[in-house]
């Protein structure tokens, strides 16, 4: 922050990594203008010398690039506690559907008049809103739905879809590619065809994610016929970039439009729930990523006595989870041990087997934790946690769970 | 959430009704919207249409240029390397119709075999084979009988063989003076360039037996050529350049000829801001032909939704078929009319006029009057750009006569700017002076360049009629009359002759470029422009995405009574990704996952504290459903700003560590004295 004024002049500059928010020339990263901000009298009195944009941007660049170590402290949802997480969810508000229905005259003249695709982009889900849209033309117009987050859409499936929506006979397997693709371009560049709507959801996600399947400018030029009406979505900041205006030459000459609807992408998202948040420590030694369901599986599998030694390992690591918890918080993540702070040594693992009759001898122990271990379910290591004291050489042995899969395992596995 | 449905589906019509696509308001007109319609497909016509023409007669020079290229090109035994004519186009559009006006020409001639290559004809996957296939078929189907196309196809010859081609040119003409082969790629820039070397690697073995000539058809400039190819191809091709008129050229051109030209009565005049849209998508975004007209559709598309242009074909309105007042009363508040009531000048229509005071809507009277407005807005707008033309070619004249001054460049599209925006008062002004300075012989020759055409437009007329006391005063037998110390001091009659005319000019120019005309409901036949049409034709979508992530309450607020617009929403109300992105302004530039997690944690929390501190004793189980739901609601979060492109992975090793990739500056705006999303706690 700036400090008062002084005879010295150095104390004039802003204060290191800190910028000052004077004026609100913004979105130096972008060529945005923002009019909606007003730089009004939030600051009373101005110093002399405020950051211009371009030294924000140099301070932004000495941010030294270094973020925590921590890590994740749980591990990716299943794609169905993400859907029934979520649908549990607080209701958000978004932009009501309704709303957008007095626009649909204009694109509806776009389209069918000046015979122009129409890109919808925005913040929020455009599914919706772009399938009520639809709804009131499919009394007119025959419909083709392509929803390209779809990770298993393929060029085929779509040239396939657009041939059958007037030929009712069906496409035989042996056809190449490249001919269906002509055979579309041929039937939808007569004039007699009747002319359809195809809509495009997240058409930039075919770029971005399967791009092995469809190849975006062949599409392109289908889509570009001059019987077929496209409307798209796109949900990337730099979306722009892949549908440029030369995309005319095609026949695609982009109306774009702003349809921001503050609406979740569940729909969208569905596909790649998990795929983002990998917790690293996951991943063990086997290369098996342990999870609650599969620990559930192994546990029904295994006889009595193993499962019994199991779960009293986790009700340990559990206390001993909870007791850390309160200690030290942080203490777990942030060792630089590959063991983790709630792993028991194995001597007081063995003696607990022995004493409630799990397991009489060592050999019995390890034949119990067997075929944990092949499931990666059981990890070991001879390097002590980091907080604790060591007198001799040691096993410790721990369950590559977070405690809240663990305690979820154990509800169910009992 | 069903994951496995299919990824295309398809919706089979209903019926068969036809949809509207313009608006009928319930007041207006009956059939209001097939009105609408049929005003608007008849006005896009015919601008389109003459739009085309305009761009074919500019491009006319370039074609004929090209055509005396590939014929003059040098013969087999005189040159070895192709020769290549490179057509120049500055946009998309220009090299289709100088193709199309080439055939025409080449029709008459017949001394050229052409065939014309687009990317489709290379194959989806371009390929030289299926190039070559596309060109022996395309020329034997083209020029080759039935039975010959059918022997030389089937003969050991094969349709991917470019000996097919050489075997039957040699069959075929044997006379002295065989025609040329002309092959045009259309899409150079398409084309992958390796496949272009081998093209023309292949036609240079060629060229020693039949006199092949190539086209290269270049949107962009002519360093493509040399962007694109080595030059080792390069040396292979003789090139010449013909270049299609600028870009700017073909603007002045098209809309001088659409909205300033007195020859074709356009539909529709421009406003000034509406110029100003074509202007600046032309000059800033899209500098093509193409886009030019689709923003003017745009236009018009904008000008045909709003209620008063049902009365833009005056004549197809009866009042009969107007139901209700208040379309009257509609056109009563129009800017226009208003302005003109107000200022009680003399009237174009006094009936009019009186009519409209008395507010005697509905009556046939009143509709007569409009048509005859319509019919004194078109004469208005005439006279207006019969002026405009003669200012144009005063100043063209002033230029040619002093090359020099800077204040006569020709700069067309100024002009028109100016005349749109009624700024013309000065480049008059500066004109003129001039009038008043020009010799004898200038003046003579400045006006009998208008003495040639015998239009009854007001400058054709002053010009004449200025010639001819002209030719009174100062001729004698066809010839200036000059006296003898002409060269040092200026003849006082023609001194004074010249102010007469600089004055009768001064006062036309005033009264039809200068002078504002109010001519009431002139909105009806002049395009305006909404505030989105910018939008639409400039569309900023980053700009959209970013302004709903940082301020949901801007949208929201039109829609909610309980969101205020100005104040940021608070944490249980706006949507979990502005949440998280709220968080990610204020990280630096690579950022762990795990701590955007916390934050994101910590925000949702003490939007929620004062709620949840009743219920201190919670379940471990209560906890675990707490935790795995802001673990999706934060996962569903990162993954749509992921979509969106605002994150990207900074480390191999560890993917939780992720990289920012739009910064801004923020801070400043969000700091409202405390009504301001929570502050995220450290």
């Amino acid at each position: 922050m700036v400090k008062e004024r002084n005879t010295n002049i150095m104390q004039l500059l802003p204060d290191d990594g800190k910028i000052q928010p004077i004026n609100s020339e913004d979105d130096w990263g972008s060529e945005d203008n923002e009019d909606l901000t007003n730089s009004t009298d939030a600051t009373p009195s101005k110093p002399i010398i405020t950051p211009t944009t371009s030294d924000v941007y140099f301070q932004y660049q000495n941010i030294p690039a270094r973020p925590s170590n921590s890590l994740f402290p749980y591990p990716p949802l299943t794609a169905k506690e993400t859907r029934t997480a979520l649908e549990n969810a607080p209701q958000k508000p978004c932009v009501p559907r309704q709303s957008h229905k007095r626009r649909y005259l204009q694109w509806k003249a776009e389209l069918f008049l000046l015979h122009r695709p129409l890109i919808f982009t925005g913040f929020g889900s455009k599914r919706g809103a772009i399938d009520d849209f639809v709804r009131e033309l499919s009394g007119e117009y025959d419909v083709i739905t392509i929803d390209a987050f779809n990770p298993s859409i393929t060029f085929r499936g779509v040239l396939e879809g657009l041939l059958a929506v007037h030929q009712k006979s069906s496409i035989p397997s042996s056809t190449p590619t490249d001919e269906l693709m002509r055979s579309v371009q041929l039937q939808y560049s007569r004039a007699s065809t009747p002319r359809i709507v195809a809509v495009l959801h997240s058409m930039d996600a075919l770029t971005l994610h399967a791009r092995k399947n469809v190849d975006v400018d062949k599409l392109k030029r289908v889509l570009g016929s001059e019987r077929i009406s496209v409307v798209a979505s796109v949900d990337h900041l730099n979306a722009p970039l892949l549908f440029p205006a030369h995309d005319a030459a095609v026949g695609l000459p982009w109306l774009w439009h702003d349809l921001s609807t503050l609406e979740p992408h569940l729909m969208e998202m569905a596909q790649r729930a998990t795929s983002l948040l990998h917790s690293s420590q996951a991943a063990s030694s086997t290369g098996i990523v342990p999870t609650v369901s599969g620990a559930r599986h192994v546990i029904a599998s295994v006889p009595d006595r193993a499962r019994r030694l199991f779960v009293a390992i986790a009700q340990l690591q559990l206390e001993r989870c909870s007791e850390g918890e309160k200690s030290d918080a942080t203490a777990q993540n942030t060792s630089t041990t590959l063991t983790p702070s709630h792993a028991s040594p194995r001597h007081a693992l063995v003696s607990m087997a022995k004493q409630s009759f799990i397991a009489t001898s060592e050999d019995a122990f390890e034949a119990a934790l067997a075929e944990f271990r092949d499931h990666g379910l059981i990890q070991s290591s001879s390097s002590p946690p980091s907080n604790t004291h060591v007198d001799g050489p040691e096993q410790y042995i721990w369950i590559p769970l977070d405690q809240r899969s663990l305690r979820r395992t154990l509800e169910d596995g009992d | 959430m069903e994951s496995d449905r299919s990824a295309v589906s398809v919706t089979r019509r209903r019926n068969s009704a036809q949809s509207t696509y313009l608006p009928s308001f319930e007041w207006d007109v009956n059939g209001g919207c097939d009105g609408r319609l049929a005003a608007f497909q008849q006005s896009r016509q015919s601008l389109h249409h003459r739009a085309r023409q305009v761009m074919d007669t500019l491009l006319e020079g370039v074609a004929d240029n090209a055509l005396s290229v590939l014929q003059k090109s040098p013969d087999v035994n005189e040159e070895d390397a192709i020769p290549t004519c490179v057509l120049v186009s500055h946009e998309p559009s220009s090299n289709i119709v100088i193709l199309r006006r080439l055939d025409q020409l080449n029709q008459n001639t017949h001394s050229l075999l052409t065939l014309e290559l687009g990317w489709q004809d290379f194959g989806s996957n371009p390929t030289l084979q299926s190039g070559v296939k596309s060109i022996v078929l395309g020329l034997l189907s083209k020029y080759a009988d039935d039975d010959a196309h059918k022997r030389y196809i089937k003969s050991a010859l094969n349709s991917t063989d470019f000996n097919t081609i050489h075997k039957w040119y040699k069959d075929s003409y044997i006379q002295d003076n065989p025609p040329k082969l002309v092959l045009t790629l259309r899409d150079f820039e398409a084309l992958p360039p390796p496949m272009v070397q081998d093209l023309v690697s292949l036609l240079t073995h060629y060229r020693k037996y039949i006199p092949i000539n190539l086209v290269l058809c270049i949107d962009s400039s002519p360093a493509a050529i040399y962007r694109l190819l080595p030059r080792y191809t390069i040396i292979k091709l003789a090139m010449t350049q013909v270049a299609a008129p600028s870009a700017n050229t073909t603007f002045e051109a098209i809309i001088g000829e659409l909205f300033f030209s007195t020859t074709y009565n356009s539909p529709i005049t421009l406003s000034s801001s509406a110029f100003d849209v074509l202007y600046d998508t032309f000059n800033h975004s899209h500098n093509s032909f193409e886009h030019l007209l689709h923003t003017l559709d745009m236009q018009l598309l904008d000008h045909f939704f709003q209620p008063y242009s049902i009365f833009f074909d005056t004549d197809a309105v009866s009042v009969e078929s107007i139901k209700d007042d208040r379309v009257w009363r509609y056109l009563l508040s129009l800017p226009s009319t208003i302005s003109y009531l107000k200022q009680g000048r003399e009237a174009v229509d006094r009936k009019l006029c009186n009519e409209l005071l008395a507010e005697k809507v509905n009556s046939e009277g009143l509709l007569k009057s409009l048509r005859r407005l319509r019919k004194v807005f078109k004469q208005s707008v005439d006279e207006e750009n019969d002026a405009f033309r003669a200012l144009q070619h005063l100043r063209s004249f002033i230029h040619s006569v002093v090359p020099d001054s800077k204040d006569f460049l020709p700069n067309a599209k100024a002009q028109m700017q100016a005349k749109t925006h009624g700024d013309l008062a000065k480049i008059v002004d500066k004109t003129l002076q001039s009038v008043s300075l020009m010799s004898k012989a200038q003046l003579y020759e400045w006006l009998s360049g208008y003495a040639d055409t015998k239009s009854s437009m007001k400058s054709d007329q002053l010009a004449t009629k200025q010639l001819m006391s002209f030719m009174d005063k100062f001729t004698a037998h066809g010839e200036i009359k000059l006296n003898t110390n002409e060269q040092s001091t200026r003849d006082p009659d023609f001194v004074e002759f010249t102010q007469t005319c600089a004055e009768e000019w001064t006062q036309h120019f005033i009264v039809n470029l200068v002078e504002e005309r109010l001519i009431p409901f002139e909105e009806i036949w002049r395009v305006g422009v909404s505030s989105d049409l910018q939008m639409l034709v400039n569309p900023s979508p980053r700009h959209a995405i970013l302004t709903a992530l940082r301020y949901p309450q801007k949208l929201l607020g039109q829609h909610y009574p309980e969101i205020s617009l100005d104040e940021a929403m608070s944490s249980d109300n706006a949507p979990d990704t502005c949440l998280a992105f709220k968080c990610y302004i204020e990280a630096a530039r690579v950022f762990n996952l795990s701590d955007w997690f916390s934050a994101f944690k910590s925000v949702l929390e003490s939007g929620s504290d004062q709620s949840k501190k009743s219920k201190k004793r919670k379940k471990a189980g209560d906890e675990d459903e707490e935790t795995i739901q802001l673990q999706a609601r934060f996962t569903q979060a990162v993954n749509e700003l992921d979509s969106m492109g605002f994150v990207k992975k900074a480390s191999a090793r560890n993917r939780n560590i992720v990289a920012r990739t739009v910064f801004m500056h923020v801070e400043g705006d969000d700091d409202e004295k405390g009504v301001g999303m929570e502050t995220i706690a450290e």
